[in-house]
C-alpha cells in the first residue's frame, strides 16, 4: 500500500544524557532504501565524541561499491589526522605490500642468434605481476636487437629496436606460482656481442 | 635433493634482485640480493633450471659496504666537513 502524504514532517529532537536508538532488523531479505529527491539536499553526518568507531563491514561473495558524483563542481576533502593513515590506489598498494622483484641477465650472443638472457620460476604460493621488460646491447656499432618474453612456454611479447627496447605495461601481466618467465634476446650487429636485458614486477603472497 | 641456502632463496623468492650472467661454458653466475635477508648469495650454477641442476660454488656476500668504506663513512660523519 502506498500512502501519499502531501506534506510529511516528523521531527526528532532528542535531548538526553544517554540516547540509544537501536535498529535491529532480522529477515531473510532486507531492503532498506533511502531515496531522497529534493531541490536542495543537505545530508550531514556530524559526530562529536571522544571516541568514534564507524564500522562499515561488507561481506558478500561479490561487492560493488559505487560512488557516483555528477556535478558541475566537486570538492572531495578527506582529512586524516593520524600518524599511521595511508590511502593507496591499487598499483601503489601492491608496490607497498608486495615484494618487488627485478631479474636482469647478460649473455654474449653471435649475430642473429637468439639466446636466453634472464629467467625465473615464480615461487609457489606467490603471484608475480610483471610490469616492465627491456633489452639492451653492448657493442661498438649500432645493431638491431630484439626480445621475446616466454611465459609458461608461450611467447607473450615480441619487441624490436635499434640498440635497445623496453616496454612498461599499463596493466601488469599476471603470473601464477610455478610459472616460468624467460627473456630471450637477439642482436644483429655482424659479430658476437653482449646482450643485456631484464624484467621486473612484484610478488604478491597468495 | 637438498637445496643449498642460495637455491632455497632462488626458488623461495626471498629476494628483490636477481642478476644472471651466462658463461661461455653454459653455466650461469647468479647473484641474489634484497628482500628480508640482508646478505647476498652469489652462485655459480651448472644446468640452471634443469633436472640435474648443480651448484658449483656459492658465496655469501655480507651486507653493507666493506669494512674500510664503513670506517671512512663513520669518520667522515663524525666531525665537521
Amino acid at each position: 500500500m502506498t500512502q501519499d502524504y502531501p506534506d510529511w514532517i516528523r521531527a526528532f529532537n532528542l535531548v538526553g544524557t544517554n540516547i540509544t536508538i537501536p535498529i535491529n532488523i532480522e529477515a531473510s531479505d532486507v531492503t532498506l532504501p533511502v531515496s531522497i529527491e529534493a531541490c536542495d539536499l543537505t545530508l550531514k553526518v556530524w559526530i562529536i565524541a571522544q571516541l568514534v568507531v564507524l564500522d562499515v563491514n561488507l561481506k558478500a561473495s561479490a561487492i560493488t561499491l559505487d560512488v557516483n558524483i555528477t556535478a558541475s563542481e566537486v570538492t572531495i576533502s578527506i582529512n586524516f589526522a593520524d600518524q599511521s593513515v595511508a590511502v593507496f590506489d591499487a598499483p601503489k598498494w601492491f608496490a607497498h605490500e608486495a615484494q618487488q622483484v627485478f631479474v636482469t641477465g647478460l649473455d654474449t650472443l653471435a649475430s642473429g642468434s637468439w639466446g636466453l638472457i634472464a629467467s625465473r620460476f615464480v615461487p609457489a604460493g606467490s603471484t608475480y605481476f610483471l610490469t616492465v621488460v627491456s633489452i639492451g646491447y653492448n657493442g661498438a656499432t649500432n645493431a638491431n636487437v630484439g626480445l621475446y618474453l616466454v611465459i609458461g612456454g608461450t611467447i607473450t611479447i615480441r619487441l624490436n629496436g635499434m640498440n635497445g627496447a623496453g616496454l612498461t605495461f599499463d596493466t601488469p601481466l599476471r603470473l601464477e606460482g610455478y610459472d616460468a618467465v624467460e627473456l630471450y634476446g637477439l642482436q644483429v650487429s655482424g659479430g658476437a656481442a653482449a646482450v643485456t636485458g631484464g624484467f621486473g614486477g612484484y610478488d604478491e603472497i597468495d | 635433493m637438498l637445496l643449498t641456502p642460495g637455491q632455497r632463496r632462488l626458488y623461495g623468492g626471498g629476494y628483490n634482485y636477481m642478476t644472471q650472467a651466462r658463461q661461455p661454458d653454459g653455466t650461469v653466475a647468479i647473484m641474489l640480493t634484497g628482500g628480508r635477508q640482508p646478505i647476498g648469495h652469489l652462485m655459480h650454477v651448472r644446468n640452471l633450471w634443469g633436472e640435474h641442476e648443480e651448484v658449483l660454488s656459492e658465496v655469501v656476500i655480507p651486507p653493507g659496504p666493506p669494512p674500510w668504506i664503513q670506517q671512512r663513512l663513520e669518520e667522515a660523519g663524525r666531525g665537521p666537513p
